[in-house]
Parts: C-alpha cells; sequence; structure tokens
C-alpha cells in the first residue's frame, strides 16, 4: 500500500538485531492474542461441528432413542440423495439468485449512504440514525409493513398504475415473491454495511484527499482512486459477510411464506429447506448434509473472492 | 453561489429525506401502533383521543419485567465487553504478528462463519446442558464472549493501521502486549465503536440461544418474556410492537452514543509525527 | 469512550456481584416431594392464568407433587427436538395431535394404560382420543380441541338479503356470489391443506391409509376443486392478495363477508374488531359433513422418573374438574363429552364447535403427514396458478412427490 512506503524508515543494523529477537517472540505471543478465541471455538464450536459433521453421514433424527454415535451410518447417501432432490436444487436456484441480487445492490446503496453521512453535511446524525433504523427494526414489524405496500390494492400498485402498470401480486406470484423478499432483506441490511464501512472510512488519511484535492481531483476521481483502494480491506470483509449472510437467508423466506417456502417454492431456500428436512421432517442426517454443501459452495466462493482481493499478499 | 449548484444540493436533500423516510416508516409506525387500542392496530390512520400507553403498562404490570431487563443488561454487557476485547485481541494477531498457523486459522474463521448454526445447534445445547449450564448466567454468557464475525472485522480494520507506529513503539522497548493495549487500541476507536454497536444490538436482540438456555422466567432476556405471552394462533400487534420498541430502543442510544466515533482523523491523529 | 467502557466494566462487575448472591434457584426437599415438569408453549395471559389456576388447584389436592411449568418460548417443536436429543425433556408436555404419529414411531412417549381408568376415558371424544392411540394404547390425553367453523359478518348478510348461513357447498357459493361487492370479497380462503382438506372430507374422500397416502381420488379432487374454483371465480381472495396476515384479519377488518377458521377467532374477535357483528355457523356439507379438528394432548416423556406422579398430572389436567375451569373460561372447549354440554350451555351461540367434532378427522395424517401437508399443499398452488389442467392431474403429481 502506498501508505506503508511513505511512513517506512529505514532501519539500522542495531534494530535489525532487535527486530529478529523480537520476531521470535512473536510467534508465542501471536497465540498468547489469539489464545480466548481459541479455546472458546475449540470448546464450544469445533466439538458441535464434528458431530453436525459425522451426522451428515448417518440416517438420525432428534426424537430418536438411540445416541447420534450409535445412529446407523450411510455412507454418502445423504450427499447423493441432495443432488437428486429437486426441491434442494430448486432451493439452491433461489439462493443464488437472492445473493446475486442482494449482495451487489445492498453494498453500492450502503457505500454510497456511508460515503455521503461521512461528509460534513446538515442534519447529519439524523441521516446516521435513519439509515441505520431498519437494521433494528423487528421483522414481525417489516413483513406486516410490507404486506400493506405489496399487496394487491397496496402503495406500490397505486404508484405503478399512474405509471400505467398493470397492479401485481407481489407475494402471491411464483415470479415475484423471491423479488419481493430481496427488497425486504436489502432494505433491512442497508444500514448495517453503512455503518462498517462508515468506521473503514475514519481510517483513511485526510491527508491523502488533501493532497488529491491540489492535484485538482474531483470529488468522483477521489472516490475512484483513494477512498475505494484504501477501503478495500472492509469492502472484502463486508462482501464476504453479505454474501454469507444472503447463502443463508432463513428469516424472511419463512416470515413471509409462513414456512411452507410457497408459492410453488419460489421462495423456498437452502436453509429454509435445511430447517424443514431436520426438524419437520425429522432427517437430521440429510439436514447436516445440505448444510455441508452450502458450506462447501460459501467456502469455494469466498477463496475466488480472496483472489481477486489479493488479501494475502497485500498485507 | 450558482444557481446550478443550489439545484443540485436541493435534489441531493430531497433524496437523503426520502430515503430516511423510507427507512423510519415502519419504524415510526411500529412506534404509533404500539400506543393504540388493539381495535385500531389494522386501521392506518391515527386517531391521537384513542392513544395511550396500556400495552406499556400492562407489560410493566404483569410481568417480571424489571428483571427481564435487568438479565438483557446484564448478559449483553458482559458479552460485549468480551467481545470487544477477545475479538480485538484475536483480530490484531491475525493482522499484525506473524505466527505459526496464522493463515489457517484465519481460514478456519472465515470457514466456521459459513456453518448453518441449525445444524450444530444441538450438539451446542446437549454440551451445555452436560456442562449444567442451562438456566444459569454462565451459560448465557461465556459461550457468547468471542465472535466469529467480530474477529473478522477486527483484522481487516487493524491491517490498515500504519505498520512503522508499531515498529516504532516497539523498537521503543514497548511489548506486544503494550503496544496492542496503549497504542493500537486508542488508534482503533472507531472500529471499537462499531463492534460495540454491532455486538451489542446483536446480543441485545438475540432469541434462539436465550430462549433455549433460559427456561425459568427469572432467567428470560427481554427478547425471551416477550414471546412467552403470544397466542399460539395470532397475536396483537399492538402489544408485540411495544415489546419491540422496548427492545429497538437501547440498540438505538446505542448507535446515538457510538457513532460520535466516526469522525474524520481520530485515526490518523498517530500518524503525526 | 474509555470512560465509557470502564463505567460499564464496572457496573457489570458490580451487578454480576449482587446476582451471583441472590438468584438461586430455590431447592425443593426432594426427599418428600417430588417435581414434575410441566412442558408448555407461550400462550396469552388468559390462557396461561387458566394453566396456573389448574396447577394451583392440583398442587392443593397433591401436596407431595409439584408442578414446574416450564413455557417453551420461539418454535415448540424445535425446541422440543433440541430438549428430547439433550434428554432433558419436561415429564409431561403439551403435544399436537400433528406430530403425535412420530413421537409414539419413535417411542418418545409413553402409553397411558396401565395409569388409567377404562371407563373415564370414554368420556373423551372418540375422534380426539384416537389422534393418539396407537396399536390399541393411548399415549395422550386430549386437553382441549377446536374445530373448523364459518364465521360470517351478520351485517353483511343482512345488507345483501341473505337470511340464515349457508348450510351446502351451493348455498355457499351463492352467498359469496351475492356478497362480494364494494370492494369486499365473500370468503377469505388461504391455500392451506389445514382449511381445503375439510372440502376433500365433504366430498368423500380419504387423506391417508394408515401411513399410506391415497388423496388422489376423484372425490378429493372434486373437494379440491370446489375450493379453489371459489377463488377463481372470484367470490373469494387469499389473505395475501387481501393484503392481511390471516383469514382472521379479513374477517376483523370488513374485507370478506365470511372465513372458515376455528374457536381461537372469539377471543380475537372480541379485541381486534368489536364492532364487528359476526355469527358462527356449522361448515356447509358437500356431500357429507366433513371437517377437521385440532386438539393438543398432555403426553408423558418415555424417560421421566416419576411415572405414577406424571400421570397424576396428566389426568388430573384432563380430569373434569380442570376441564370444567376450561369450559368455564370459554378459552377453549374442553375434550370432554360430559364438559362440552358445560361449554354450549354457557356459551350457546358456540355450539357449532361442538356440534362439529362427530364429523370431525384429527388433523393428522400418519407419519408423513408433513410431506402429506406439503404436498397438498403444492397441489393446491398449481390448480390455483393454473399450472396443472385440473385437480385430478395435481393430486397424481403430489402423491408421486410424497412416494
Amino acid at each position: 500500500m502506498s501508505l506503508e512506503v511513505k511512513t517506512n524508515v529505514a532501519p539500522s543494523k542495531t534494530k535489525v538485531m532487535t527486530m529478529k529477537r523480537l520476531k521470535r517472540r512473536e510467534k508465542i505471543e501471536g497465540w498468547l492474542f489469539v489464545l480466548p478465541f481459541v479455546i472458546s471455538a475449540a470448546v464450544f464450536f469445533i466439538g458441535p461441528l464434528l458431530v453436525a459433521f459425522m451426522l451428515s453421514f448417518k440416517e438420525y433424527s432428534y426424537l430418536d432413542m438411540v445416541s447420534m454415535f450409535e445412529a446407523p451410518w450411510v455412507g454418502l447417501s445423504n450427499y447423493i440423495n441432495a443432488f437428486q432432490d429437486s426441491t434442494f436444487l430448486r432451493a439452491l436456484l433461489n439462493t443464488s439468485l437472492y445473493s446475486l441480487g442482494v449482495v451487489p445492490i445492498q453494498l453500492f446503496i450502503a457505500l454510497v449512504l456511508a460515503l455521503i453521512v461521512d461528509l460534513n453535511i446538515k442534519g447529519k446524525t439524523f441521516f446516521r440514525v435513519a439509515y441505520y433504523i431498519p437494521t433494528v427494526t423487528s421483522t414481525v414489524a417489516v413483513s406486516v409493513m410490507f404486506l400493506f405496500i405489496f399487496k394487491t390494492d397496496g402503495i406500490l400498485n397505486k404508484i405503478l398504475s399512474f405509471f400505467n402498470l398493470p397492479p401485481y401480486n407481489w407475494f402471491g406470484d411464483t415470479r415475484l415473491a423471491l423479488p419481493t423478499i430481496m427488497m425486504m432483506a436489502i432494505w433491512s441490511s442497508v444500514g448495517l454495511y453503512m455503518v462498517i464501512f462508515l468506521a473503514g472510512l475514519q481510517d483513511i488519511p485526510m491527508s491523502l484527499y488533501e493532497a488529491a484535492r491540489i492535484d485538482g481531483a474531483s470529488k468522483i476521481q477521489e472516490v475512484l482512486y483513494i477512498t475505494v483502494p484504501l477501503l478495500k480491506p472492509t469492502i472484502f470483509f463486508n462482501l464476504v459477510v453479505s454474501l454469507i449472510g444472503t447463502f443463508q437467508v432463513f428469516d424472511q423466506a419463512f416470515v413471509v411464506s409462513n414456512g411452507t417456502g410457497g408459492p410453488l417454492d419460489s421462495t423456498m431456500t437452502v436453509v429454509l429447506y435445511l430447517y424443514k428436512t431436520g426438524f419437520r421432517d425429522f432427517q437430521m442426517g440429510y439436514a447436516s448434509a445440505i448444510a455441508f454443501i452450502l458450506f462447501a459452495i460459501i467456502f469455494i466462493l469466498t477463496l475466488i473472492q480472496r483472489k481477486f482481493f489479493g488479501e494475502e499478499t497485500e498485507f | 453561489m450558482q444557481k446550478g449548484f443550489k439545484l443540485s444540493k436541493v435534489l441531493f436533500y430531497l433524496i437523503l429525506v426520502g430515503y430516511a423516510v423510507i427507512c423510519l416508516g415502519p419504524f415510526l409506525w411500529s412506534f404509533i401502533t404500539s400506543f393504540k387500542p388493539t381495535s385500531e392496530i389494522n386501521n392506518f390512520n391515527i386517531d391521537f383521543k384513542t392513544l395511550s400507553a396500556k400495552n406499556y403498562i400492562f407489560l410493566w404490570k404483569e410481568f417480571p419485567f424489571a428483571r427481564w431487563v435487568f438479565n438483557s443488561i446484564y448478559v449483553a454487557l458482559l458479552v460485549t465487553l468480551g467481545n470487544i476485547l477477545f475479538n480485538s485481541m484475536a483480530g490484531y494477531a491475525l493482522a499484525r504478528i506473524n505466527f505459526p498457523g496464522k493463515k489457517a486459522l484465519f481460514l478456519a474463521i472465515l470457514g466456521m462463519m459459513m456453518v448453518p448454526g441449525q445444524v450444530v445447534m444441538v450438539p451446542t445445547f446437549i454440551l451445555l446442558s452436560k456442562l449444567g449450564w442451562v438456566n444459569t448466567y454462565k451459560g448465557l454468557t461465556i459461550p457468547f464472549l468471542t465472535s466469529l464475525f467480530g474477529i473478522f472485522l477486527m483484522r481487516q480494520f487493524f491491517t490498515t493501521i500504519p505498520k512503522a507506529i508499531e515498529e516504532s513503539a516497539m523498537i521503543d522497548g514497548l511489548s506486544r502486549f503494550g503496544i496492542f493495549f496503549r497504542i493500537v487500541l486508542p488508534l482503533a476507536r472507531p472500529a471499537l465503536s462499531t463492534q460495540f454497536i454491532l455486538m451489542f444490538t446483536g446480543n441485545w436482540n438475540s432469541f434462539l440461544w436465550p430462549s433455549l438456555l433460559a427456561q425459568s422466567e427469572e432467567m428470560y432476556t427481554l427478547p425471551v418474556g416477550l414471546n412467552s405471552f403470544y397466542g399460539q394462533y395470532y397475536q396483537f400487534w399492538d402489544q408485540v410492537l411495544a415489546g419491540v420498541m422496548i427492545l429497538s430502543i437501547p440498540s438505538i442510544l446505542i448507535f446515538l452514543i457510538f457513532q460520535k466515533n466516526f469522525i474524520k482523523g481520530i485515526a490518523t491523529t498517530g500518524l503525526k509525527e | 469512550m474509555k470512560k465509557l467502557i470502564a463505567l460499564f466494566t464496572a457496573a457489570v462487575m458490580a451487578v454480576g456481584l449482587f446476582a451471583g448472591s441472590t438468584f438461586k434457584p430455590a431447592k425443593v426437599n426432594a426427599a418428600t416431594k417430588k417435581v414434575i415438569r410441566l412442558g408448555v408453549w407461550a400462550s396469552s395471559p388468559a390462557e396461561s392464568e387458566l394453566l396456573d389456576n389448574q396447577i394451583k388447584e392440583f398442587e392443593r389436592l397433591y401436596p407431595n407433587i409439584k408442578i414446574q411449568k416450564l413455557v417453551i418460548t420461539g418454535d415448540y417443536n424445535q425446541v422440543m427436538q433440541v430438549k428430547i436429543a439433550s434428554r432433558t425433556e419436561p415429564d409431561v408436555f403439551y403435544l399436537d395431535v400433528y406430530q403425535a404419529p412420530a413421537y409414539i414411531a419413535k417411542k418418545v412417549i409413553a402409553p397411558l394404560d396401565s395409569y388409567l381408568d377404562k371407563n373415564d376415558v370414554k368420556d373423551f371424544e372418540p375422534s380426539l382420543l384416537k389422534g393418539f392411540t396407537s396399536g390399541g394404547k393411548i399415549y395422550g390425553l386430549p386437553k382441549d380441541y377446536n374445530t373448523l367453523v364459518l364465521f360470517y359478518n351478520k351485517d353483511m348478510f343482512k345488507e345483501a338479503g341473505i337470511t340464515k348461513a349457508p348450510t351446502t357447498w351451493k348455498e355457499l357459493e351463492e352467498a359469496a356470489k351475492k356478497l362480494t361487492k364494494n370492494g369486499v370479497k365473500g370468503l377469505s380462503l388461504s391455500i392451506d391443506a389445514a382449511r381445503f382438506i375439510p372440502f376433500m372430507f365433504q366430498s368423500g374422500a380419504k387423506i391417508n391409509d394408515g401411513d399410506k397416502p391415497v388423496f388422489n381420488t376423484p372425490q378429493a379432487a372434486k373437494g379440491l376443486d370446489f375450493y379453489v374454483s371459489l377463488l377463481k371465480k372470484g367470490y373469494a381472495a387469499t389473505p395475501k392478495e387481501l393484503g392481511v396476515g390471516w383469514n382472521g384479519d379479513a374477517l376483523a377488518q370488513k374485507k370478506v363477508a365470511m372465513v372458515i377458521e376455528g374457536g381461537w377467532m372469539i377471543p380475537f374477535m372480541k379485541d381486534a374488531a368489536p364492532n364487528v357483528n359476526y355469527g358462527i355457523a356449522r361448515l356447509p356439507k358437500g356431500d357429507k359433513e366433513g371437517d377437521l379438528v385440532f386438539t393438543v394432548a398432555y403426553a408423558m416423556s418415555a424417560r421421566t422418573k416419576n411415572k405414577v406422579e406424571a400421570a397424576e398430572v396428566i389426568k388430573f389436567l384432563t380430569g373434569r374438574q380442570a376441564l370444567s375451569m376450561t369450559a368455564e373460561s370459554g378459552l377453549a372447549i374442553p375434550s370432554r363429552i360430559s364438559m362440552g354440554g358445560v361449554y354450549t350451555a354457557k356459551y350457546p351461540e358456540r355450539k357449532p364447535l361442538v356440534d362439529m367434532v362427530k364429523y370431525s378427522q384429527v388433523y393428522q395424517f400418519g407419519i408423513k403427514s408433513s410431506k402429506i401437508l406439503d404436498a397438498l399443499n403444492k397441489a393446491c398452488e398449481k390448480l390455483y396458478y393454473k399450472k396443472v389442467k385440473d385437480a385430478k392431474t395435481a393430486l397424481d403429481q403430489a402423491i408421486k412427490e410424497v412416494k
């Protein structure tokens, strides 16, 4: 990064000596810093994770009287079944479409909003709070509001009729139900990503903007050539978190379809399907296999992003 | 000033206010509905004469409400503080310290975030119940003291702090812990504020785990308590939304307090040598 | 901010000490008093009060048994599985008839026969008890029930010149047609198997034969066809089209003249729509009478250490005394035949709810219940969205999905 070059001081000989000693100490100190997390994860996460992984090769339900360790093994059949299960494949398609639509739009709006409320504009605090509020508004209230806005004779259709467009049955139409949920999701999560962008923006030194201004850069150029490159770690974070969040979407789909994924599976998402098979149809082994397939998909997508961002080499 | 400039400014504010209205609409509707009588909840007009605080009074009088608020504050603060400390430490090490296994650990953290919670929920609960932590404050707090999301967040923020600052401090004889607590953390105020906001809100609103772990009424957190008197077949929105309001107001206050740290210059003051 | 954090830390620590010292679970004298943990789902304050009073009465009569009520918030079915998997389920718990086949098949709950008086059992509505019976053994005693009936707006009926509630499909359609005007629909019908299955029963269909789905008959298609035809002809609309959460809202907001719902509508309408003058009528009949009944039982965990005491709790809570408290409260319809009379005597206008029970089958379709319902819902959706040519095709496809 340009920042590093600017502030790096050429080390003298004695300093190199101490640095070497320090490097050795760092190996231990590094682990000391992560120790609280490692202990917590080892106790509370790794064990349950391994159990879930084991279940993905078994036939098991939580109602079974035998323990999960005694449950019968079924080899890879849960995984194989998943790829022959048309509902699961539909859920995977829906989830991918959902993610593809939601991630770019919500991050773009969040970044623009963050840039705006980072400026010294009038009523800055008000706008910050206003844009953040959807993240604390309950899903119940949101779905009620959206039902009202999107109903057949609702506000949205009234606006559309103004432009001579026909009224739509937003939640009821198999083609529109998923986009409607996407709009709900974008609306309610933009504030979260805005806050993170906003915090990331504070780490960009003002001096860089001042220098650019002297060179006669326009506002747009400042954003493109200073803000975005220096905001890369934050963008990467938001991209990964947003990708994970959208691939694991559950709440909105559950609320809008009353847990059915309907109409005609148009709002069936992977995690909703996992919940249904695991807890409603009592096939926890199969549900676990679905979870690990989803995991593999997100993991691969994240690794690709990471390569794209050059995360490892840069710092 | 030119006329064109003014016009674009008006347009700019119009868009800002417009989006703010879209954001605030559902919240304000919830707020007003929570004061309406039940028979008026489906009516989108507001009759100011009929508004009353009866739902709030009802919550206060009928339930051990103070106790739930206390539990929620206690759990949320303890968990938030644990997260602030432990996530920052881990995030810092992952961003700045070269130790063996760092890359693998980071990938593991990313990986763990991707496992759907529904499949690890039951094994985790079995573990906690074997530990005897069900229906205790221990169970409500200790498993949640670190967060994958928080560590990842802090790591990304710490990568942007210039290395030179720490290096010079290291040469001055400060230990890693000294550097971390005395130099790096004060530089990371925006990041710490973000973490405080997100961790507090997340824990304050969390429902699934507290609902599994808190079994008796006196251990309920606010979201669990508020869910404990919904009817089986339907809920009255005025009552539900009064609860929702009580839940969301602390989160908004926390945001209001901590967003003050999102000011240009805090993070960069350390740079001026 | 540092100061703030320091302040918070201090506060949390102080509070922690305080908390540690005061809130310890009260120890019960285990030697003399048996504790039975009772798992229930969250319910409205009035319903909770009724149960609390029943428990109080039990503890007065059985001083050596204490009932510890555990309210399960959130998703009851999911939480119960968490508790069963961790072997921490309550000794006695609510069991929806819909879940009963799975719980019985997996041997999660214990048969109660050895604790029951055979003559007394005859007092329970037989259709309800059937839902909790398997292999001749009784696995749960129903506490109350709800049938589906027709709720109609009396003022709208009067205005449309309809003098009595419809009693047949033909009358229902005619009434719905007449009532559909000025932005109001005749009926609100959700695309939900729990609402359209009664129509399939009325045309003489069966959903399942034991664990085998048999719903792809011409009779079943006839029932489904009629239900969807009301929507297609525009005499009815779904709650989503009406912009409401469920059928009840549609009646409360005067968007429709009729809905098909259960007894839970009564307390709802009292609070949400005191100005709507509504009546309750029996479900119109098709080729024959038919209805669904929803019921909940108290069941006993197969792993409880205190079987005898748990059985006492179940017997009391479904006994005459406890159920007469239920009948008096009017919050639910008691599951005993003898108490149905008490209920209708006090609330005569609700008699249709009790009348329908003898034509009803419980909401339960064998071990594959949830698969069958998913498939039926999809069939109805397909028909509604015109993805298939007729109801029979939709049902044929649905039955393949289950198998």
